[in-house]
């Protein structure tokens, strides 16, 4: 254990430096971080020039978000491909484009430290962009050895494509001859690189419009090339016929190119193409398809234009299509209700009133009124419902001012809400401490009837909370008060330990104040 | 309609900016909240002297404390009121992880606790990093500022995921250093370090092996056994060879449980590497082979393994274990995969008390999956114990799968050998008794 131990001095030496100050560390520590540190200093050194104040660094930080938007995106944005272009004009002649390509990513620095560093990726975008141009001249010259210099990186590594050749690629493959671009992409498949040809090769097809072609190129794809090829098609299909496009797209049973297709189109006509679908019959399978791979949530979109009720009706309609269940209205209805009010939370206009009510500025009831007033239809045909979402969409903020939503109901139907929204909200639940403290505050109280709903939410919080804080929610568990949510929160980690660490789960059964 | 309709305590807002600024992220049960107030300012003191390069001992403290809380409350400011712009998720995160990456620089705690409160209300912890991937570069440059938070739970509960964060970053750059931390973890933090630490160098394998080493040198007990079983499963990725590699140079018991471990996790989800099981098996002395091929056994559902290690065990003559072993196994391998493969195998199986049952699971899927094609087949075997051995397992399947008795007794009637007749008659009671209840 020699090294663990030397090491163990190193990390004290770290500790000490943490406490005594920095500087301590470059004396001391002459390591190959002693270099790194240095880096550190002087970005300190930079920003301890003069002390601005909140506004100042916020309005910089938006100026520099703005100038750099679309940057780091994956896909070339107008913006970086008007800049790509210039300096490719301006790129002066080379011998060896492959040697320039390989110079200017070394230049570029370390590529994983980059991929961490969204502000650091920003200042270096003059780099990537050379980086760009010059891959593009190389696949210019030689198409094949460029594509094997960028595949020979690691997929899950940040190589060059992600450090700025990816533009290079894409402008290459948006102007690329079409069987060239085909070939390369059958003698390269399943890289990253082959998805930005596939794209690129897609939009080619689709702006030609030509169904023949497009059917033809589909029988060459191989299966993992279908979504991007597809996406380029429906992307840049000429827009006046896109109704062909879609009835092709019905007619193959091609879920994507479908997605994509109705994308293009207005709701209305977007829904009237699929109630027509559906009216036709000999659809299902398509349709089927379409709402596995992200069909629904794109109708879910429509309900602003559409209007809540056709959307419901649409929806309903593919609920059905794999059989009839009493619940598809309702479910469809919480799906567009839900979709409208996190768009008016989150891109609204009503996130400042939302941020003041997790702060405790703002009453539940006055978000309520907020959301109402910006869906007024909505809020007079299906109050109760929205009431619902909102709760929902408000609950992680915070719990127990978010219980005023309720107030109006009766006390053991609020306590059912409360239970259920634990267990139903999206993504993760409050934090367990939160809901700890709402559900002693909203205690449990034998006329509510069984346990049974607050005992599922415990088990919802354990199973969430333990692969988030791991033992330490166990530890955290333990030290709270005896009492009932205490040996509920216990019974429900012993349950779900059960199988891997019965030992570890009865220790918790034993801890219980009431057996 | 205006935000401010809403304000229920105008004051509060002020009273948030201010004095509970800094501690505005520790949770209730945590109680202390002057640690929590006074650590940023100490931290936040290591920034500034380092900028000013300034000899510990010879700083001026107070000016440096004053100016550091100064800037680090230009960034709160900033920071709530960003939250207060009404941005939607996409871009608040985006404005939030700029912000983030230099707040850190001035007042890593500030920074850490802000993203953790933040995190919790956006629901957003399951989200690969989030708003942390804003302190990675820092994390990399100065990995100790942040032990005192995460070693002491400055954020309560919540410092659990930062220092996931903090242990994937560290062990992904310095494997070592991370390794120095080991006995700060508790037992399952030091699993998760290890794989960490495992992830960071998988592609060195002279590294991972010195790691490897190392970990076995701690004392045997379920702590390390813990820590041992996660090493192997995070190796296992590195493929049958290297598994068969080091268990065969393997200097310990606890090397050996590791590379074990490995093996086993890596035929569970396997590979097109498996066909290379059997050469690698035949290539370790004797007794390391059978350790192997039972670690695979007791993890994997593919036929071909399960054959090799049946034909090892078979080779080792070590009976026992075959019959105890291996039929439960290929029962399972075999019900849901193609039988094809593994009848000619069953066909040259040695005919003998421990291979009978072996051999009735082997065939079993071919007679659940077409009893009528199953019959022709057995018409067609010579008599003997094969014969004998598939009519039982037909008898069996058509009364405890199909319930259908005349197909038993069709079986039945042919059967030849006592014994099987005996298990065969055996087979019908059980199966009578429980069609009775």
């Amino acid at each position: 254990m020699g090294t663990l131990r030397s090491n163990r001095l190193a990390w004290m030496t770290y500790l000490i430096a943490g406490v005594m100050g920095w500087g301590v560390v470059a004396v001391f520590h002459g390591s190959p971080g002693a270099g790194k540190e240095r880096k550190s200093e002087s970005r300190t050194q930079r920003a301890a020039t003069a002390i601005p104040t909140g506004r100042d660094i916020l309005a910089r930080l938006e100026t520099e978000r703005k100038l750099h938007a679309g940057r780091t995106e994956e896909r070339l944005t107008d913006d970086v491909r008007a800049l790509l272009e210039k300096h490719l004009a301006a790129l002066p002649p080379s011998g060896d484009p492959a040697a320039d390509v390989r110079d200017a990513v070394a230049k570029l620095g370390d590529l994983d430290e980059l991929a961490e560093d969204l502000n650091l990726l920003e200042k270096k975008f003059s780099d990537r962009i050379d980086i760009a141009a010059k891959f593009h001249r190389w696949m210019e010259h030689d198409r094949q050895a460029a594509l094997e210099y960028v595949n020979g990186f690691p997929e899950e590594s940040y190589g060059p494509l992600a450090s700025g050749a990816s533009y290079g690629l894409e402008l290459w493959a948006a102007k690329a001859d079409p069987e060239k671009l085909k070939d390369l992409i059958l003698a390269n498949p399943d890289k990253g690189s082959s998805f930005l040809m596939v794209l690129g090769l897609g939009t080619q097809t689709g702006a030609a419009g030509d169904l023949a072609s497009v059917t033809k190129l589909y029988q060459e794809m191989k299966p993992g090339m279908l979504r991007e090829f597809s996406g380029g098609v429906a992307e840049h299909w000429p827009v006046e016929r896109v109704g062909e496009l879609a009835d092709f797209a019905m007619a193959q049973s091609n879920s994507f190119l479908l997605s994509g297709t109705l994308k293009r189109m207005k709701p209305e006509e977007a829904a009237g193409f699929l109630n027509a679908a559906f009216e036709a019959g000999g659809n299902e399978e398509a349709l089927k398809q379409f709402s596995m791979n992200g069909g629904l949530s794109l109708l879910s979109g429509f309900t602003g234009e559409l209007g809540f009720d056709e959307t419901v009706a649409l929806q309903v309609r593919f609920y059905r299509l794999n059989g009839d269940s009493p619940s598809a209205r309702g479910t469809a209805e919480r799906n567009a209700l839900g979709s409208e009010v996190f768009k008016v939370l989150d891109r609204g206009g009503l996130g400042d009133v939302l941020q003041s009510f997790a702060e405790g500025k703002v009453e539940a009831s006055g978000l309520l009124a907020a959301v109402q007033s910006a869906l007024p239809e909505l809020s007079a045909s299906h109050p109760d419902l929205l009431r619902d979402q909102v709760y929902g969409a408000i609950l992680r903020r915070n719990p127990i001012a978010a219980v005023e939503l309720y107030a109006g109901i009766p006390e053991a139907e609020r306590y059912q809400k409360l239970n259920a929204g634990i267990v139903y909200t999206i993504g993760t639940t409050p934090g367990p401490q939160d809901v700890y403290d709402l559900f002693e505050a909203v205690p449990h109280k034998p006329e509510f009837g069984s346990l049974q709903s607050r005992e599922r939410a415990w088990n919802r919080v354990s199973a969430m909370s333990y692969s988030i804080y791991g033992d330490d929610y166990i530890e955290w568990m333990r030290k709270l008060p005896a009492g009932m949510n205490r040996d509920m929160a216990l019974t429900a980690m012993a349950a779900q330990l059960e199988k891997n660490d019965p030992g570890q789960a009865a220790v918790l059964r034993a801890e219980k104040s009431q057996k | 309609m205006k935000p401010t309709a809403f304000a229920k305590m105008p004051g509060q807002a002020c009273a948030l900016a201010a004095g509970a600024a800094l501690a505005w992220w520790t949770l209730p049960q945590q109680g202390d909240s002057s640690a929590a107030a006074a650590a940023p300012v100490a931290s936040g003191e290591v920034a500034e002297d380092s900028a000013g390069g300034a000899r510990p001992g010879a700083k001026s403290k107070n000016g440096g404390t004053s100016k550091v809380a100064e800037r680090s409350k230009a960034y709160r400011d900033a920071w709530e009121e960003l939250l207060h712009r009404g941005l939607s998720g996409t871009e608040l995160e985006a404005l939030q992880t700029k912000l983030l990456a230099e707040w850190v620089e001035v007042d890593p705690e500030a920074a850490v606790g802000a993203a953790l409160v933040a995190l919790g209300q956006s629901g957003r912890y399951t989200s690969n990093t989030g708003l942390l991937s804003a302190f990675t570069r820092k994390i990399r440059d100065q990995p100790g500022i942040f032990w005192p938070m995460i070693k002491d739970k400055r954020f309560g509960l919540k410092t659990a995921f930062f220092r996931q964060h903090w242990i994937d970053v560290v062990g992904g750059n310095d494997p070592d250093l991370l390794l120095g931390y080991l006995d700060e973890f508790s037992a399952p933090v030091k699993s998760k370090a290890i794989k960490s630490v495992l992830e960071g160098i998988k592609d060195d394998p002279v590294k991972t092996r010195g790691v490897i080493a190392r970990l076995a040198l701690l004392p045997d007990n379920p702590e390390s056994r813990a820590m041992w079983k996660a090493a192997g499963m995070q190796i296992s990725k590195q493929g049958l060879e290297a598994m068969a590699k080091g268990l065969t140079e393997a200097k310990s018991p606890a090397e050996e449980a590791i590379y074990l471990q490995g093996l086993s996790t890596f035929s569970g989800w396997m590979p097109k590497e498996i066909g290379a099981l059997r050469k690698q098996l035949e290539s370790m002395p004797e007794a390391t082979a059978k350790k192997a091929a039972l670690s695979v056994l007791g993890e994997t559902y593919f036929p071909d393994a399960i054959i090799d290690v049946a034909d090892l065990l078979m080779a080792q003559g070590d009976w026992e274990t075959l019959s105890k072993s291996v039929p439960i196994r290929m029962h399972q391998a075999v019900s849901s995969r193609n039988p094809e493969a593994v009848l000619a195998w069953a066909a040259d199986l040695p005919e003998r008390r421990e291979t009978e049952d072996l051999y009735r699971t082997t065939i079993r899927s071919h007679i659940n999956e077409d009893p009528a094609k199953a019959r022709g087949w057995i018409e067609a075997m010579s008599a003997g114990w094969k014969r004998d051995n598939a009519l039982t397992e037909y008898l069996n399947s058509s009364l405890h799968t199909r319930n259908d008795p005349a197909a038993a007794q069709w079986a039945m009637e042919i059967i030849e050998g006592a014994g099987f007749r005996e298990t065969a008659e055996g087979m019908r009671a059980e199966w009578e008794a429980a069609t009775k209840k």
